[in-house]
């Protein structure tokens, strides 16, 4: 069998894989790309530059909002790879993409919102102008007829466009009462229907109290809210995607004849044979045909300590080759592995958490009704009540309803949020939408993954020996493997000395023989040492016949800010607790280390999503903090989730937020700036109601005249917005 | 009364253009890449365009 060398998994795919993703039509194929390393215009030039020189490439366009690459061309389907090269060779580091099926309804669903954002928008800048001609026209006299002329061209431009771009909202209050249940949308959809049709009756019977300019704008804000929440939606879905896209697996099959292809670990069928070289992580379920060797299952169940592995065993998709190549035989398709079950026990519980209802909508809806109420109170109290003609009577009314208009309150959350999550994404953390922040801010418990999260994940030496010497020679040996004990010994000793002749003995250690002498490093027992300490330590030892044995010492450290992000939480009355699938004596170590006084061992994934449920049942809402595969389930459960940059593909998906790679303390900024942006959304809520509680009381006094209240319904939205701009993070905030 | 009969019209017409306008512009995707937008006006290209013939 014929492996290519370069056994060990680079950041990029092989080149190779690209055709599988080309998409042609005719002679034309086409070729999505993510690039990495994209900052400015000098990056677009050298890549379209160096891409159209190329003759068969008749498009190549850079797309720097979200970092891909659009290729066509000419010709061969295999010209993919060249591209894909020349790219690489650029200096960039390239995977293919694939639009789902998800991501392109969704940017149909934003197409469709900003079309009926311009839709509202013409219909309520219009109508407004033609209200405005009615309401001077009351003042100054104007016949009824041309008022009614007014009136009549006011429905004609409302009529369509209410009915036209409150599609979204007719979509979804309609399905939900199709189902049986209401949301958020049903009495939105009723207040705009309700309002329209009023307006239409009135204006076909009497051409006078008619409405249309605050149904236009009433849905022309809403709108925005909307199209503000599915921006920050659709970027952080974009970057999710991306993330995981970055790190989706490639299998190298081998055939019955020997020769070996990479392809995409998702297209690998079962009974397929497979190889996993050292340092690479094993792409599909399966079990071990050939072969023996060690395995780090941190990244699926969290343990630390590597185990070994031989013939017959089983393997899962996620685990890392540490000692020699393995040809497993698939045993599970991708989309039946244990990751799918993970990623099925994901979506359950997401589904049980349902949509919480967003508190912009709530207010909006309540707030229509109300108004319109207080406008006709106002209109009848002022021409039955005080006697005043209809026409003044009626200015009172409509003056009310200026100055209610929802715009401050539509505006207060929304304008919050966008702030705010732009601002985080500048600092590298993803946040999945503007109601995850109110989640945020309401935590009363934290819960912490070991593995990955609270440790740096990888064992690091903890004791070595006194001797120089002694360490070198075992940096030496080490430098053979891919065992995460042998990595960290060469990182921590570096300069070896070039031994040849190093054998591996899987589960055991190393040895070499050197001048004649047989050296070994590895487990007690390997090397020959007779009483074993017995206090649970992860260790390894060197025995040279012209040296002591010596004993070397691992641990998986805790991060350096750990303890300060634990400390944080403990500070502002938080409850913390550690939850792993890690050992007991591990787990305890770790948290006397970190000051964390409670914490939970040896526990599987359903564990974590059973304590979780017993959380929130008892009234505790969870911040859960994971990376791995086994914290996926529970990251869904929790009230609110974060995962990492450096995590598996699958957390990340699941999380809400994601925080930057190895940066655990980022949580400590993002919680805060939740916290002050809860503030601010209430300042911004205050703001609305004391001026509407002013001003309102003032029109249907009848001391303001409609032109005023225009003036002051726009300077308290100008008010909201700068207030929101408020609570985006500091540039230089630091995070501890 | 006569100039709003023609007054009228021609503000919602000038009106409509605009929102076909924009309606266009979403349709020919020009909202797909703000930041690259940005950054392209910085592009000196003084070659003239090569396109290739299909």
């Amino acid at each position: 069998m014929t492996i290519g060398s370069n056994a060990v998994a680079s950041a990029s795919p092989p080149a190779a894989i690209l055709t599988a993703f080309v998409t042609s039509r005719d002679r034309t194929h086409h070729l999505s790309l993510l690039v990495e390393g994209l900052h400015c215009a000098k990056c677009i030039r050298k890549i379209e530059t160096r891409l159209s020189q190329d003759p068969a490439v008749t498009k190549a366009r850079v797309n720097l909002t979200l970092r891909q690459l659009s290729v066509d061309w000419v010709g061969d389907v295999d010209h993919a790879v060249k591209i894909g090269e020349t790219v690489a060779a650029l200096g960039y580091g390239i995977a293919p993409y694939e639009a789902g099926a998800l991501s392109s309804a969704s940017k149909r669903a934003g197409h469709e919102l900003l079309r009926c954002l311009a839709i509202s928008g013409f219909a309520s800048s219009n109508t407004m102008m033609l209200a405005w001609a009615v309401w001077a026209g009351q003042a100054q006299g104007m016949p009824a007829s041309t008022q009614a002329l007014l009136n009549w061209m006011s429905a004609l431009i409302a009529v369509p466009a209410v009915a036209f771009a409150g599609r979204p909202f007719y979509r979804s209050a309609f399905a939900a009462l199709g189902a049986g249940r209401t949301n958020i949308d049903v009495p939105i959809v009723a207040a705009l229907l309700l309002a329209a049709a009023i307006s239409v009756f009135d204006l076909v019977g009497r051409g006078r109290d008619v409405y249309f300019d605050s149904v236009t704008m009433l849905l022309f804000v809403l709108l925005i809210g909307r199209y503000l929440e599915y921006r920050v939606r659709a970027r952080a879905r974009a970057e999710i995607e991306r993330l995981v896209t970055l790190k989706a697996q490639h299998a190298t099959i081998v055939d019955d004849d020997g020769s070996a292809t990479i392809v995409a670990a998702s297209t690998v069928a079962a009974g397929t044979m497979v190889i996993v070289a050292p340092g690479e992580t094993v792409p599909v379920d399966g079990c071990v045909a050939s072969g023996t060797s060690t395995i780090d299952r941190s990244a699926v169940t969290g343990e630390t300590l590597p185990v070994k592995v031989r013939e017959g065993e089983e393997v899962f998709a996620g685990y890392i080759n540490c000692g020699i190549p393995l040809v497993i035989r698939t045993s599970r398709t991708a989309a039946e592995s244990h990751l799918s079950e993970i990623l099925r026990l994901v979506e359950q519980a997401q589904l049980q958490k349902g949509r919480v209802a967003n508190l912009a909508d709530s207010m909006a809806v309540f707030w229509t009704p109300a108004v319109h109420g207080i406008a006709l109170a106002t209109f009848a109290w002022w021409w039955l009540g005080a006697g005043a003609g209809a026409a003044t009577a009626l200015l009172h009314a409509v003056t009310v309803l200026i100055i209610a208009c929802p715009c401050a309150i539509g505006l207060a959350i929304p304008a919050v949020q966008v702030a705010v999550i732009g601002g985080l994404l500048k600092k590298g953390i993803l946040v999945r939408s503007g109601e995850v922040l109110e989640r945020l801010a309401e935590i009363n418990r934290v819960a912490f993954d070991k593995t990955g999260t609270l440790t740096l994940g990888r064992p690091v030496i903890v004791k070595g020996s006194d001797d120089e010497e002694t360490n070198r020679l075992a940096a030496s040996l080490a430098a053979a493997s891919k065992h995460p004990f042998a990595r960290a010994l060469s990182q921590t000793f570096g300069r070896v000395r070039p031994i040849s002749g190093i054998q591996e003995r899987p589960g055991e250690g190393l040895e070499a023989d050197i001048d004649g002498a047989e050296v070994r490093l590895g487990s007690a027992s390997f090397c020959g040492i007779a009483q074993p300490r017995g206090d649970d330590l992860s260790e390894v030892w060197l025995n040279a016949p012209w040296l002591e044995p010596a004993r070397f010492v691992f641990a998986d450290a805790a991060r350096p800010d750990a303890r300060g992000t634990a400390g944080y939480f403990e500070q502002r009355g938080i409850r913390t607790t550690i939850l792993s699938g890690d050992r007991e004596p591990a787990v305890a170590l770790c948290a006397a280390d970190i000051g964390v006084g409670d914490y939970r061992a040896d526990l599987k994934p359903a564990d974590k999503v059973a304590l979780l449920s017993e959380w929130r049942a008892s009234g505790h809402k969870t911040l859960m903090l994971g990376d791995g595969l086994n914290d996926a389930p529970a990251l869904a459960e929790a009230h609110v989730s974060a995962s990492f940059a450096h995590g598996v593909a699958a957390a990340q998906a699941t999380a809400d937020i994601v925080l930057p790679a190895e940066r655990l303390s980022s949580i400590v900024l993002t919680h805060r700036t939740a916290v002050r942006a809860a503030a601010i959304v209430r300042q911004n809520l205050g703001f609305a109601a004391a001026y509407n509680a002013i001003l309102i009381p003032v029109a249907v006094l009848g001391y303001a005249s409609p032109l005023i209240a225009a003036a002051a319904m726009s300077a308290s939205s100008i008010a909201v917005t700068l207030n929101s701009l408020r609570a985006r993070p500091a540039e230089k905030e630091a995070s501890l | 009364m006569t100039p709003l009969l023609f007054l009228i019209p021609i503000a919602l017409t000038l009106g409509s253009l605009g929102l076909l306008g924009f309606l266009w512009t979403v349709r020919t995707g020009q909202y797909e890449d703000l930041d690259g937008a940005a950054e392209r006006i910085f592009l000196d290209d003084d070659d003239p365009e090569q396109s290739h013939d299909q």
